[in-house]
């Protein structure tokens, strides 16, 4: 479900739609590995529309969060929605979330070992509030669109799919399901907008509650694709891995912000 | 539990220890998140031998003459060490209790002995493309010519084709009712017009595609009355619900988190607390499990206490693993030797989706106990 945006915004939308193109995450997940799904041609389009100086001005955020969402529907790297942001990848023990490998000038990028520990840095926390902002509007945007990219997937299966006789999408229990992750998803959308006011808070409870919620809602989605949602071909997983990985992430920051 | 139940746990614990080395070298183990849809012939082979297989088969097939219930507590051992065990439980679990109570003398002759001597695995080729949680509705025919049928269709799911010697099959005799124009079949792997692919997974291992066209299986490999596969089927299924071997696993995963988080200074209260929880939820699943267990050792009406165990167990798989990760936070989604907890906490969040999907649906296992338990209608 598209939810309507101002024009500008919808424009700002669709070129980021645009930038991301025919990208696809990869499907297999690295098993064994932190998965690299960095794409510099990606990264470079997205820098063209001026995905990463959005930051920079609170007016902006609206755009940021529209394409926050964008992303997240596509599931791409999360190093886009980092670095744009927060000016640097976020790392763990040197490699860049999702990204295999270490980064050069082990300075410049927040890095934590594995328990959620810094080390080398201070803080993962930006000290600019207003990378702060942003980067608490966007994952929230990312998340919104990772969920709505997922329910999306489970409606047309839902309607596609026929077991006794009719598509599934009539059965009392596929409908509930779906409507229990589309009433969430429209929270995440709702919550990744109100986070998107310049004047606001930092959305530290929403970005609590969003990344659970998305993982839920991922869950049903799973359920309703049933076997062909096990199967690496097609991808649904690629909703539910994420999910998982941006909330474990985010709580590492969250409890970061929260420490005195 | 008994003292000869206790006794026996504990001697599946000293030889699953001693697999140790066998499952460390196979890189499938490692990347396997569900240690029920884990497979391997060496370990397959090595419980053969050991004669973990069949327990509550009689003493003339390789079996001990136990109890499932025994046999079910002897599992869930298997499981806290990880063994990889789809073979063992296609094998002898369901597809052998079938055999056992529904074949002619001379084919429960022919295949429990290679079973229980670990030389012998099955595939189950129940679903189709089209026939998921509508399995009556699979499609697969089997034409009856002179003392033959020949079999022509397409299944999907199918775990450890890639490694089965033998499948069985759910197929359609009678094309002009549902349910009562269903039979079983079984035949090689190898019988001419079979051909299996195998693709990957999110568990971490493979899944099968198994394509029959013009296979000639002869009508003495029927496995209960033609056209009676329906309740031969729902029987399979009652053993399969049994998932005793996954709580163990869990109850593994549950410890090593605990320990990693003592070890890393993190066990505060909250972190206790759920582990707790869980544990506690664990031993009603456990509990469930041994009911249902229990009643077929009794030959009770097992399909609402099997759906029962088999609910709650695959419940159990998902929020372990995503307990898991939360309690462990970053290190939670690394995977590999090498990675806390041998990484079993991330692998075990991906593979548990399949849970609630394999041996039939949350919400078919849910209709099951509101049906057969419950008496709704
Ligand atoms: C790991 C794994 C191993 C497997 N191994 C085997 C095997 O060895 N042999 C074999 O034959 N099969 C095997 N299967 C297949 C498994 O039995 C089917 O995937 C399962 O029965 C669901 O069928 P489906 O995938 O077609 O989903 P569908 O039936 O299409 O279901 C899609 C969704 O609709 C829901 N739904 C469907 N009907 C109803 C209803 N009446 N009421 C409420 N909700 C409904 C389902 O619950 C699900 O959420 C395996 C599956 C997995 C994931």
């Amino acid at each position: 479900m598209r939810f309507p945006l101002e024009p500008e915004l919808e424009l700002f939308a669709a070129s980021v739609r645009g930038a991301v193109g025919v990208w696809e995450a990869p499907l297999e997940p690295v098993f064994g590995e932190w998965q690299d799904d960095r794409d510099d041609a990606l990264a470079a389009r997205l820098a063209e529309i001026g995905w990463g100086e959005l930051w920079s001005d609170p007016d902006l955020l609206g755009p940021a969060v529209a394409g926050g969402v964008e992303l997240g529907r596509a599931v791409a790297p999360l190093c886009l929605v980092d670095e744009a942001t927060l000016g640097a990848p976020l790392a763990v023990d040197g490699r860049v979330r999702h990204g295999e490998g270490r980064v050069e000038g082990g300075e410049r990028e927040p890095t934590l070992d594995g328990t959620g520990t810094l080390r080398g840095v201070e803080s993962v926390v930006p000290s600019d509030p207003a990378r702060l902002q942003a980067w608490g509007a966007v994952t929230l945007a990312y998340l919104a669109g990772l969920a709505d990219g997922a329910v999306e997937k489970a409606v047309a299966h839902a309607l596609a799919r026929e077991q006794f006789g009719a598509p599934i999408a009539r059965l009392a229990a596929v409908q509930a399901r779906l409507a229990d992750a589309a009433l969430v998803r429209d929270g995440l959308v709702l919550s990744a907008w109100s986070a998107a006011d310049p004047d606001g808070a930092f959305p530290r409870d929403s970005l609590a509650w969003a990344g659970g919620a998305c993982r839920e809602v991922t869950m049903h989605v799973q359920q309703v694709h049933g076997g062909i949602g096990f199967a690496l071909e097609g991808g649904v997983h690629r909703y539910f891995r994420r999910a998982k990985s941006v909330q474990v992430w985010t709580d590492v920051l969250l409890s970061e912000l929260a420490s005195p | 539990m008994t003292s000869t139940q206790q006794r026996l746990r504990e001697e599946a614990a000293v030889f699953c220890q001693s697999l140790r080395p066998v499952l460390e070298q196979d890189e499938e183990w490692r990347r396997q998140g569900m240690l029920s849809d884990g497979d391997s012939r060496e370990v397959y082979r090595l419980l053969g031998e050991a004669g973990w297989i069949g327990m509550s088969w009689p003493v003339e097939f390789g079996g001990r003459g136990l109890t499932r219930l025994t046999a079910t507590l002897v599992e869930e051992v298997f499981g806290y060490h990880w063994l990889p065990l789809s073979s063992y439980l296609l094998s002898y679990k369901t597809i052998g209790a079938a055999i056992e109570r529904y074949a002619e003398p001379a084919l429960v002759d022919l295949l429990l002995p290679p079973i229980s001597r670990g030389e012998l695995i099955f595939c189950q080729g129940f679903s189709e493309p089209g026939a998921g949680s509508d399995l009556g509705s699979l499609t697969t025919r089997a034409e009856l010519r002179g003392d033959t049928y020949v079999v022509t269709g397409h299944k999907i799911w199918t775990s450890s084709a890639q490694l089965s010697d033998w499948i069985y099959l759910g197929v359609r005799t009678d094309a002009d009712t549902k349910h009562r124009g269903i039979s079983v079949l079984v035949c090689p792997v190898d019988t001419p017009g079979i051909e299996v692919r195998s693709f990957p997974t999110l568990g971490g291992g493979y899944l099968c595609e198994t394509f029959l066209d013009g296979v000639e299986i002869p009508v003495a490999n029927l496995v209960g009355e033609v056209n009676g596969g329906w309740d031969v089927l729902m029987y399979t299924l009652d053993f399969e619900r049994v998932t005793a071997e996954k709580l163990g696993g869990f109850a593994w995963v549950l410890n090593a988190v605990e320990e990693r988080l003592r070890e890393t200074d993190r066990l505060d209260r909250v972190a206790a607390g759920r582990i707790s929880r869980l544990r506690g939820e664990l031993h009603a699943s456990r509990l469930l499990s041994f009911r249902a267990a229990d009643n077929l050792d009794r030959e009770l009406p097992g399909s609402a206490s099997s759906a029962m165990a088999k609910l709650s167990g695959a419940r159990l798989a998902q929020a372990i693993g995503d307990a898991a990760v939360d309690l462990l936070g970053l290190e939670g989604l690394a995977e590999g030797a090498e990675a806390a907890i041998e990484g079993r906490a991330a692998a075990l969040y991906r593979a548990s989706v399949g849970s609630t999907i394999a041996g039939g649906t949350a919400e078919v296992q849910q209709l099951v106990i509101a049906r057969r338990g419950l008496g709704l209608r």
